[in-house]
């Protein structure tokens, strides 16, 4: 397909007097059609997939149900767990499954809520499945650290673990399938399941949702088909062997500086092509359904966590040439690469074209290149050829939706779900419209977080939001103005130029110029259930809410939301400041010589105030981490009084 | 932590149930684990190779193709 597509474009430009621009041109179009052809491909190769096999029983294991968590909203993720372990007993599957909750929470009340809300949590399972919790004091490594801490210290007693991010769901037929793969195939070392986009409400969360429900089947499809034993790994909702984990995937710290050099930020293609590089099969299961996670849910919260995933991608620019990795264990770290790279890639074609309208509009064509030259050398611009270019590379770029559409269709659970044929189809058309209006604008935040990486900025590490809270206007403003002004600029410069080029510029700037509105409707509930009632962009998990789905949403629901000022709340329930020095562990000895001053300064606050009010007014967000990690500091809080709790009566 | 620090705090019968149970604060005991960090330099010896099969063969020539 690439090669067809760049025999053509030299066609549209004469070859032999192709000037440097054009020459430039053609080489950026080479690469933007390959990584699209390459898509194609992929997708084209799944139909050749065959079903995954179903996996026989195998011997009794321990398997740990790992939740790394980081200033998570604690309701929701022990929910989930408790609504899995519920699962799994229902089929009397449940033996030999324990939950780990691993906490790298920096902020005193979301810890204290975490060991609240998992003690209720192992209490409501008592008789089901033990459930433990540990907080790191040290975040190091961020979560692929916070997954190595648990390995080292208590890998030793499970066999397996299973991945679990905060919003992840897996239910309890596809954990056991998953169990059963590893007892019977001695040599798997990771299987990754394909998990579906669930709860988004917003306009945008619904959008991604039903463009993952139905092209995601035939990406992951292709996928799997390809990579074989060499599959990939997405950081969660995926099972482990934890010994060949152990053995093989220790992640090395990079040499140089943030932010290519220092701890692997996008871990799970790393630890993937370790694993494979030392002999253990990664497979991907594509078609046991059941396993689930959620969206951001607007395009700004897209952004932010595309920074993250950016500089996490283009730092495996440091790691692709390792020893040992086999071939397709580098093409998946390639594509990461090229995900991000693509949309400056893209940004410069469009810069290139923009540069070439300039020339031909400013500098007079060399019509007699020889000295004895008897005809002049017209310049040559082949508008007809161009057009069938345009639409051969449309077709291939629409290739994996198509198959996906096609797929959906024959469906009878998603033509259901969404809407019927006519649902379906027409969710289909609004899918490609928003996301031809959205994807200049993602293009141009993922170039600037390209542009960040290689200057040297850190992404630094903010937790995701995963309520649908809104984008206000002044958010949207402040977010994209720059996008619009340089659609408005483009447009009126290009249109002196050459109108026909704005022509061709208009589906990008178009969705540059209205970036505003957009963003401020991709967080937009209203909007969301607008389409959902218009059965448009809905999937067939919204009109049959999966058992296990609907069993979180009842607990979230009906559960008891944890104190929101924690140190308040311990300082006054007894029982909660025994549950919460009780659940955790020991704070680690300082260095010595090196102690922690916050500690200190934490203590000196606590003997000056007068009053608990005082008290918290003063602590700094450090500090309170401190109160709440020793027990003396937290009685000696406990003994401050209030409004509500006279001196007298502590 | 140290309970003993408080001595107005008493166990409920949960939580005394609980610490039964526990380890430590929350987890099992320790079960170590070696978990050397790999170096991307050096290839380590593997545990056997496994050659795709003639499916994976198939998509992989579609792909390229």
């Amino acid at each position: 397909m690439t090669i067809y597509g760049v025999y053509q474009m030299l066609q549209v430009v004469r070859f032999a007097s192709m000037t440097l621009l054009q020459g430039l041109m053609i080489f950026f179009f080479a690469v933007s059609l390959g990584w699209i052809a390459f898509a194609a491909g992929s997708v084209l190769a799944g139909a050749s997939k065959r079903r995954d096999p179903t996996p026989g029983s195998g011997v009794a294991t321990l398997t740990a149900l790992v939740m790394p968590i980081y200033n998570e909203d604690p309701l929701r993720t022990t929910a989930a767990l408790r609504a899995m372990a519920e699962a799994l007993a229902l089929i009397d599957a449940h033996r030999g499954f324990e939950i780990v909750i691993l906490s790298d929470s920096t902020n005193a009340d979301s810890w204290i809520r975490e060991t609240l809300s998992t003690d209720l949590l192992r209490n409501s399972l008592l008789t089901i499945m033990p459930v433990w919790y540990r907080r790191r004091w040290q975040n190091i490594a961020r979560k692929s650290g916070n997954l190595e801490d648990f390995v080292t210290r208590w890998g030793g007693r499970y066999d397996h673990m299973i991945v679990l991010d905060a919003d992840s769901l897996i239910d309890a037929h596809t954990l056991q399938r998953l169990l059963q793969a590893m007892q019977t195939d001695p040599d798997l070392g990771i299987l990754q399941t394909a998990p579906q986009l669930i709860g988004a409400t917003t306009f945008f969360g619904r959008l991604q949702q039903f463009a993952a429900c139905v092209y995601g089947p035939v990406i992951t499809r292709g996928l799997s088909a390809w990579s074989g034993d060499s599959g990939n790994y997405w950081g969660h909702n995926a099972i482990i062997r934890t010994a060949a984990f152990a053995q093989y995937c220790g992640l090395p710290k990079l040499a140089g500086r943030k932010p290519f050099g220092g701890f692997v930020l996008s871990h799970d293609f790393v630890e993937a092509a370790l694993m494979r590089r030392g002999g253990w099969k990664v497979r991907m299961a594509t078609d046991c359904g059941g396993s689930w996670e959620e969206s951001p849910p607007s395009l700004i919260d897209v952004a932010i966590r595309d920074r993250r995933w950016a500089q996490g991608n283009l730092q495996h620019m440091k790691i692709i040439g390792a020893a040992g990795f086999s071939f397709i264990s580098r093409i998946h770290l390639g594509v990461g690469i090229m995900s991000y790279l693509s949309s400056p890639l893209w940004l410069v074609m469009l810069g290139i074209g923009f540069a070439l309208a300039v020339q031909s509009h400013l500098i007079r064509p060399e019509y007699f290149n020889h000295d004895f030259q008897l005809f002049p050398t017209w310049p040559r611009f082949d508008v007809e050829l161009m057009m069938a270019l345009f639409w051969f590379s449309m077709i291939v770029l629409l290739i994996p939706k198509m198959l996906g559409l096609v797929r959906a269709l024959l469906s009878r659970r998603i033509r259901r779900g969404s809407g019927g044929v006519i649902g379906v189809a027409a969710s289909f058309l609004l899918e490609v419209i928003l996301s031809a209006l959205y994807a200049p604008v993602l293009m141009l935040i993922q170039s600037r977080h390209v542009f960040e990486v290689f200057m040297g900025r850190d992404s630094g590490w903010k937790p995701q939001r995963r309520d649908s809270g809104g984008t206000t206007w002044s958010d949207a403003w402040h977010f994209h103005k720059r996008h619009m002004f340089l659609s408005c600029a483009t447009a009126v410069i290009v249109w002196f130029l050459s109108p026909p080029l704005l022509a061709w510029l208009s589906p990008a700037l178009l969705g540059l110029f209205l970036s505003v509105p957009l963003s401020r409707a991709s967080g937009s509930e209203s909007l969301g259930r607008i389409l959902s009632r218009l059965a448009l962009l809905r999937t067939p998990e919204e009109l049959e809410t999966p058992p296990l789905v609907a069993r979180r949403q009842e607990l979230v629901r009906l559960g008891v939301a944890p104190p929101v000022d924690g140190l308040r709340h311990l300082a006054r329930h007894r029982e909660s400041r025994l549950t919460h020095i009780n659940g955790n562990l020991a704070r680690p000895a300082d260095p010595r010589g090196r102690p922690d001053p916050y500690a200190f300064t934490a203590e000196q606050k606590l003997k000056d105030a007068r009053s608990l009010d005082e008290a918290l007014a003063w602590l700094t967000p450090v500090e309170r981490v401190e109160v709440a990690g020793d027990a003396r500091l937290l009685n000696q809080l406990a003994l401050l009084p209030d409004a509500e709790h006279p001196l007298f009566l502590i | 932590m140290d309970l003993r620090l408080n001595p107005h705090l008493e166990l409920t019968p949960p939580a005394a149930a609980f610490q039964a149970r526990a380890g430590s604060g929350g987890m099992p005991p320790e079960n170590p684990v070696e978990m050397p960090p790999q170096e991307l330099g050096y290839k380590p010896q593997r545990r056997g190779r496994h050659w795709p099969g003639a499916a994976v063969l198939y998509a992989r020539f579609i792909l390229v193709s």
